[in-house]
């Protein structure tokens, strides 16, 4: 109700803009204040310098960054651990890595990859970008998101030390019991890998939260939730399935390591147990999770067509939509990983329906974005080259996919180089290409530089050939019966013309990630400086400085139209009247996101890094003894009250408390925010 | 330079309860997630039950009724004053708020003891067999969320009693209540699953 009265009327509005336009001598009076203003929001929102001030930010954009260059390093020791085992593949009988090495070698691949790359590569696109596309000055939760970080490092940092102390991970990234169970796997390494996925899940759960509630309550007001963009859309379907998918691996993981450390029986079958149980568990997570990398890619591509056809999304309700039915079928998938385990057919059938039916929302998408490229005008920019690379190599995944829907096909191929080459094609053609694409069409707002455009076609270039060298025999290899997880092979079988291909394969796409990386040093201090809006795109973010203020926006914007900044009229109106002097947000109607109420938001905090470092401790520790917990309770408890607990008064932005409010000024206040 | 129109912000509340602030959408986030975990835990349970002939195992016993049956009256009877509790900070009313917030917790320390009896009506050890592991699993989730939710509960009345009476605290004490219920409802089904449905099922 009170939202109501604070919007202004449009014979108001035409007020003011003619009242600033005709009074020429206001117009300096006009920018002192506004330098004021910016100043004062400057001091508000910005991170103190040095290292304490670095430890202690909580602003998304540092944060995201961090986690962006963090995932990326891992993408990169990941990489290397592929490259490894491509040389080690490249001629029969090769003696590069014995079969214990290898065996950490392409579980640490996996997993890196995958938890420690690709969820969290993702998340970290969306800290930085949602916030800003959605027109607010921070995520919802800043000090959250912080510990997301911090206790995400930890867990890669873990990870990587104990691997080179040689207690690596053994069992593949969805370590299958009773391999990796108390009595084929003593030791510590599954250990290190079951605490690691405690790390990033709380790490992906946070994260998620952060940015459910971000798009809820913190859009700019206007955007409704018919104008929230597609990238948005993707980052809230995702964050959904993490939600309700990782505890899925939360679970088993807790299982397996009370198996392991406390001789519980789960996965016991001489005690009522059940190795499948786990299978059940890891897949009803570790399909979903594929859709949790998938979508955000989704994000990507959409942006990036909209931005490069130069009109809108065609179909941005089926779009839509689509994310939401895949987010749904992605949860109905998970026992075609399991056809080889011997289930009740009629359950098979089933699960063969829902693999088969989620290519239909997949090829909704696939055609509004022909169609959007089809009635635009494409500008073949190098993150456009990048869509299209992911068009014709998701594509291919996609088609090998739905012929693993079908359980004879699956059951001949099981375990085989054909899946390996099926899920790259899926993985790195849907998620990694246009996380590419992303970079090149990010990079100028988050560094206020372009990247290089011809070193960008090179890189693609590298990547595309190098990529289809590597997998597409792959294919081949998998139908000729080659397993997967395998240190060597015998001359004999003939697969070492085809496994030499994709090692050279292997090589090109390092050449391309090489290239990338030489892009990025190079184009960070000497690129074209790239302006607020290089790309003319139409998203929020590109209203704002690159790389953006602390605070984001000078005044949050107000959106008039699902393209936000291609509707913006020379007279749109800006949210004026919030605090500059105070950390504080504008809370917006869930759906048609008039303004509601405003809120302060946290400052910086050093306690989530404490939280964070005394859950590792517990994690860790839990490798060895249960006691960890508690040892890790005690500390992570006090860093919890230190986190929330009050901070001195602060005059500005705290408000007065209660006790000292008259009984009427309570009813009336009390009534207000019900 | 043009100064451009606004919409004026300034006169909104500056707090708000339930589904208008923030934290109230990440302690639903969070409940989603905890839900999801204790359902996958449930159906673990009937996943294992249906792997063996009788349930539970011989010679296993089944687990008494009495300590379980008094802890879940103590919960359910909780949400009493975790409701009055809810009611006065709505109404910004710091002494009922504290008073109500004490009863809760005193009811808390008292169901956190009897879970720690409960553990011993189960009659049977975690790492007996596949049957026990489960049941101690989730018994040990849900005890997690209450040892946890009832220390949260001593920090919110600890700063209220240190005299941080802003609005927002009492916000932090309703949301707070949703967490509280939820880990009373989630019991229902649990105490059903592990303690009647053996019996009767």
């Amino acid at each position: 109700m009170k939202a109501e009265e604070n919007t202004m009327q449009p014979d108001q509005m035409s007020a003011t803009t003619s009242a600033a336009s005709t009074t020429a001598q206001a117009v300096p009076a006009v920018s002192l204040i506004e330098d004021q203003e910016r100043a004062e929001l400057e001091r508000t929102w910005s991170d103190e310098p040095g290292l304490w001030g670095w430890l202690r930010s909580v602003d998304h954009k540092s944060i995201g960054k961090r986690y962006i260059v963090t995932a990326f390093v891992f993408f990169v020791l990941g990489g290397l651990l592929a490259l490894l085992m491509r040389l080690q593949l490249a001629r029969p009988e090769n003696t590069l890595l014995g079969p214990d090495l290898y065996n950490q070698i392409f579980t640490m691949h996996g997993t890196t990859m995958m938890f420690l790359f690709a969820i969290p590569v993702m998340e970290a696109m969306g800290i930085y970008l949602v916030p800003l596309m959605v027109g607010t000055r921070n995520i919802a939760f800043p000090r959250l998101a912080a510990f997301s970080y911090w206790i995400y490092l930890f867990g890669g940092i873990t990870l990587y030390v104990f691997f080179f102390l040689n207690i690596g991970p053994d069992t593949g990234w969805f370590s299958y019991v009773p391999l990796a169970g108390p009595e084929f796997s003593p030791g510590k390494r599954v250990d290190i890998w079951s605490q690691l996925i405690n790390f990033t899940e709380i790490a992906a759960l946070a994260a998620s939260i952060e940015l459910i509630v971000t798009v809820f309550k913190l859009r700019a007001p206007g955007m409704s939730i018919n104008r929230i963009p597609l990238f948005v859309w993707a980052m809230l379907v995702m964050s959904f399935m993490v939600v309700f998918a990782m505890p899925a691996v939360m679970t088993s993981s807790l299982f397996l390591t009370l198996d392991r450390l406390v001789g519980m029986h789960f996965f016991n079958p001489a005690e009522g147990g059940d190795p499948l149980l786990w299978q059940h568990l890891f897949w009803f997570f570790g399909h979903p999770e594929v859709y949790i990398i998938f979508i955000p890619a989704l994000g990507f591509v959409s942006s990036i067509i909209q931005t490069f056809t130069r009109r809108p999304n065609f179909g941005y309700t089926a779009l839509v939509l689509s994310m939401i039915a895949i987010g749904f079928i992605g949860f109905g998938l998970w026992v075609h990983h399991m056809f080889a385990t011997g289930l009740p057919q009629l359950g098979e059938s089933f699960f063969t329906a829902a693999t088969m039916m989620i290519a239909i929302p997949s090829g909704v998408q696939i055609f509004c974005w022909i169609a959007t490229l089809w009635s635009g005008r494409p500008q073949f920019k190098t993150p456009l080259l990048f869509v299209l690379g992911f068009f014709f190599i998701f594509v291919l995944g996609g088609l090998s996919g739905v012929m693993q829907a079908s359980v004879p096909v699956n059951l001949q191929v099981h375990d085989t180089f054909f899946v390996v080459a099926h899920f790259h094609y899926v993985l790195i053609g849907g998620a990694v290409f246009p996380l590419f694409g992303a970079f090149y069409y990010w990079f100028p707002k988050m560094t206020g530089r372009m990247l290089g455009e011809r070193l960008g076609r090179w890189n693609f270039a590298l990547l595309f050939v190098g990529f289809n060298l590597t997998f597409f025999p792959m294919h081949q290899l998998g139908l000729q019966g080659m397993p997967r997880r395998v240190y060597t092979y015998l001359p004999g079988t003939g697969w070492g013309k085809l496994n030499l291909i994709a090692t050279a394969g292997g090589v090109v796409m390092t050449l391309g990630i090489a290239l990338f990386i030489v892009n990025v040093l190079w184009s960070r201090k000497r690129g074209r400086v790239a302006g607020d809006n290089p790309w003319g795109a139409d998203t929020l973010e590109w209203g704002t400085s690159s790389p953006p203020p602390s605070y984001n926006f000078e005044h949050l914007p107000v959106v008039q139209g699902r393209e936000a900044l291609w509707a913006r009229t020379d007279d749109a109106p800006v949210v004026t009247g919030l605090k500059t002097d105070c950390r504080d947000v504008l809370l917006t109607k869930t759906f048609d996101a008039e303004p509601d109420n405003t809120m302060t938001l946290p400052s910086p905090s050093i306690w989530p890094i404490g939280v964070a470092f005394s859950a590792a401790v517990a994690f860790i520790g839990s490798c060895f003894t249960p006691w960890a917990v508690v040892w890790g309770a005690i500390p992570a408890f006090i860093s919890l009250v230190g986190w929330g607990w009050p901070k001195p008064k602060d005059e500005k932005c705290d408000l007065t408390p209660v006790d000292e409010w008259s009984e009427e000024e309570r009813r009336k206040e009390a009534s207000r925010a019900q | 330079m043009k100064r451009r129109p606004g919409i004026d912000v300034s006169n909104l509340p500056e707090f708000a309860f339930g589904s208008r602030g923030l934290i109230w959408w990440g302690i639903w986030g969070f409940l989603a997630i905890e839900t999801t975990m204790l359902v996958i835990c449930l159906v673990s349970y009937f996943y294992l039950r249906d792997r063996v002939a009788d349930w539970p195992p011989p010679p296993t016993q089944l687990p008494d009724l009495g300590v379980p049956t008094a802890t879940l009256a103590v919960l359910l009877l909780s949400v009493v004053p975790m409701h009055l509790l809810e009611r006065a900070a709505r109404r910004l009313d710091t002494r009922a708020t504290i008073r109500w917030t004490l009863v809760c917790i005193a009811l808390g320390v008292a169901f956190c003891v009897l879970r720690g009896f409960e553990f011993y009506s189960l009659n049977v050890m975690f790492d007996s067999n596949a049957y026990g592991s489960v049941m101690w699993t989730i018994i040990g989730v849900h005890s997690f969320h209450l040892v946890a939710e009832v220390l949260e509960t001593c920090v919110l009345v600890s700063v209220l009693l240190a005299g941080h009476t802003e609005p927002k605290y009492f916000v932090d004490s309703t949301d707070n209540a949703l967490y509280w219920y939820f880990i009373v409802a989630i019991w229902v089904p649990c105490y059903v699953v592990l303690y009647l449905a053996p019996r009767y099922l």
